[in-house]
């Protein structure tokens, strides 16, 4: 059943839900009419927390709208562009026209069509990020069944267009692919298009095709505004194995063997995909803690083993406690939290009293588990950045931490840390875990400005913005770059666009040390303007330029405004902090 | 076509295309008002369609050139349905 967008949309707009949601400028290009995606679009983005302003390019433009700077684009700079391509349209009836060429006019016309986007997309001035999609497969060749083994057939035309695609993303950090291909055949050609609404007027997608390319669209937004989740909380009995360990034991519940079993291997294994790709992994599970430790140490066929997860809470209390007790350990917000378990008791249990966490709706049939666990839009990413790959060692790092800290008094322990720092200045070679940062961190964050990496991009570039990045070590390993402070200077005055870190380095004043190596080099005489902006979660630094010594000039709703002279400033190294050089 | 099939196609209508067609001469052509715009109309068939649980060949949506034929052509699906 289809969904009325039209009427989901007005019905949010006029309850005035997005009144506080950030604005985004979307413009939408493509080779065929895509206007229907419109409300679908527009929903999806309302309930992810934007408010989407959508404009639509002519019909197949792009190339010339990306280029021409009298092009509606350029006026309307817009924060992401979607270009919807389809083999049908773009191709210019290859399809019709491929019997009479051969292979090399066949590969000439592709590399052609190829280099039309990768001139467009590399020379553009735009400063928007670009998602791209791939061609489909034409659904129809003229060779019929032979097309799939022949050199010039079709299907390796469209091939090498989508491998062509590839190597431009390659060249341009700004632009992202979306698999348009996976999209039709996940859901099947004939339902995504609409054969008579292409002949009638161009409108390639059924409501069901505009419905899904709407919704993935919406997974990279999400993904490059960094609102993806990070930690996920697993029950044990009948989520990661059949049956109850306390009743059956360590070898008879099922994992591995039988058909159910397989699927509960298969349930691990892509959870296991989830761990390595950078999501931390926890459990919460009402058992006995021998019971459980026994099937880890002699459970041959579990996949996932006990150094995976970063937390077990294995206990008897309410799961909501175990969830929370979790976040304060890891120190992350609990909407960054995503649950699974069998039982819609402890589901609703969870769900109630804590509602920012998303729950995974377990099916009645256990079989569709691993295409849920799969298809779940929770941990999409458009990165993997080495603290991704790390995560989770950095975390237990962290849990070590906490150990040293009970043992010792503050000072004592900070001592103990022996915490060095180095501060870079417009590190591009880590420009994605900047920008990771800049869009992530909301607690220790003094204005959060979110920056896309075309944006960081030209900051570091001008001379106006300097970009510091921070990476941090102790004696227990690497915590890496952690910490930004974009500084701007504006002729007579500096302003502190940016001042974030990360929250997993806090509590050392590192702040501190941190602010005044990036302030080293500029010039004392001049006033530096710094600002704090209130949000949903930054209350704890909101007296922190206070305590830095700045002079609060203008309090305003939810602004702070500061100012201090550079050279009145006093700041002191931190004794426990070593600084290396950049 | 009775009284709550006109209001649906009324309703419909108003909408997508923000106009009262049952206020609009039955003879005028679509390519002569403003607000029809191509897009639109397809989006128009297509909500008729799926309103009424009926379906139009192209044939049928390429000769729907005025407001008389749109109604005509609605009345006689919903008949044979």
């Amino acid at each position: 059943m289809i969904k009325e967008y039209e009427k989901l949309v007005k019905e949010f707009e006029s309850d005035k839900k997005d009144k506080d949601f950030k604005e985004l400028k979307i413009a939408v290009l493509s080779t065929y009419t895509l206007k229907n995606i419109l409300y679908p679009l527009k929903y999806n983005l309302l309930i992810s927390g934007y408010k989407p302003i959508i404009k639509f390019g002519g019909y197949n433009q792009f190339i010339q709208e990306l280029m021409d700077e009298s092009s509606f684009l350029y006026e309307f700079k817009p924060d992401v562009i979607l270009i919807a391509l389809n083999s049908r349209s773009y191709l210019e009836d290859l399809e019709f026209t491929i019997l009479d060429k051969n292979k090399k006019e066949i590969n000439e016309l592709i590399n052609e069509k190829v280099s039309f986007i990768k001139t467009a997309i590399l020379s553009t001035r735009l400063k928007s990020k670009i998602i791209l999609t791939n061609l489909d497969h034409f659904m129809y060749s003229p060779y019929g069944l032979m097309d799939i083994s022949r050199d010039e057939g079709i299907h390796s035309a469209i091939e090498l267009f989508n491998n062509g695609l590839i190597e431009i993303k390659k060249e341009s950090k700004s632009l992202e692919l979306l698999d348009f291909e996976k999209i039709c055949s996940f859901y099947g050609k004939k339902n995504i298009f609409d054969e008579k609404m292409f002949f009638l007027g161009k409108i390639l997608l059924s409501s069901l095709g505009a419905e899904k390319i709407s919704e993935e669209f919406t997974l990279f937004i999400k993904a490059a505004y960094g609102k993806n989740k990070k930690v996920l909380v697993v029950d044990l009995d009948n989520t990661l194995w059949r049956g109850v360990v306390g009743e059956e034991g360590a070898l008879g519940i099922g994992i591995g063997e039988g058909p159910v079993g397989e699927i509960y291997k298969e349930v691990q294994k892509v959870i296991l995909n989830y761990k390595k790709m950078g999501v931390v992994i926890a459990i919460s599970s009402k058992n006995n803690e021998t019971d459980v430790s026994e099937v880890f140490s002699n459970n041959r066929n579990m996949i996932l083993k006990s150094e995976d997860f970063i937390i077990k809470k294995i206990n008897w209390q309410p799961k909501s406690l175990n969830i929370q007790s979790i976040a304060k350990e890891l120190n992350l917000g609990l909407d960054s939290f995503v649950f699974l378990d069998d039982n819609p008791a402890e589901r609703l249990e969870v769900k109630t009293a804590l509602p920012m966490i998303e729950v995974i709706d377990f099916p009645k049939d256990v079989a569709l588990l691993p295409a849920i666990l799969k298809e779940m839009p929770y941990f999409k990413s458009l990165s993997l950045t080495e603290e991704d790959k790390k995560r989770h060692e950095m975390y237990s790092l962290e849990l070590k931490r906490n150990e040293l800290k009970e043992s010792y008094s503050i000072e004592e322990y900070l001592k103990k840390l022996e915490t060095s720092i180095t501060v870079k200045i417009d590190d591009f070679e880590n420009i994605e875990r900047i920008v990771q940062l800049i869009n992530k961190t909301n607690q220790f964050n003094l204005r959060t400005k979110r920056y896309t990496l075309e944006q960081v991009k030209s900051m570091m570039e001008s001379r106006e913005y300097s970009v510091y990045s921070l990476s941090v070590k102790d004696k227990f390993g690497e915590l890496g770059l952690t910490g930004v402070i974009i500084i701007k200077d504006e002729g007579k005055d500096y302003f502190l666009d940016t001042f974030l870190l990360s929250c997993r380095i806090l509590s050392r004043k590192i702040e501190n040390q941190f602010f005044l190596e990036s302030i080293k080099s500029l010039r004392n005489d001049k006033l530096v303007h710094a600002e704090y902006i209130q949000s949903d979660k930054n209350e704890q630094v909101k007296d922190f330029y206070d305590l830095l010594g700045f002079n609060l000039i203008e309090e305003d709703g939810k602004t702070k405004k500061y100012s201090k002279l550079l050279k009145d400033l006093f700041l002191t190294n931190i004794d426990w902090i070593t600084v290396k050089n950049g | 076509m009775d009284k709550n099939e006109l209001s649906k196609v009324k309703e419909i209508v108003n909408s997508i295309m923000g106009i009262d067609i049952t206020s609009l001469d039955p003879e005028k052509k679509f390519n002569s008002i403003p607000e029809w715009d191509s897009f639109n109309n397809l989006m128009l068939i297509s909500k008729f369609q799926d309103e009424f649980r009926i379906e139009f060949t192209a044939v049928e949506i390429e000769n729907t050139q005025r407001v008389k034929d749109l109604f005509s052509l609605i009345e006689n699906k919903i008949k044979s349905n």
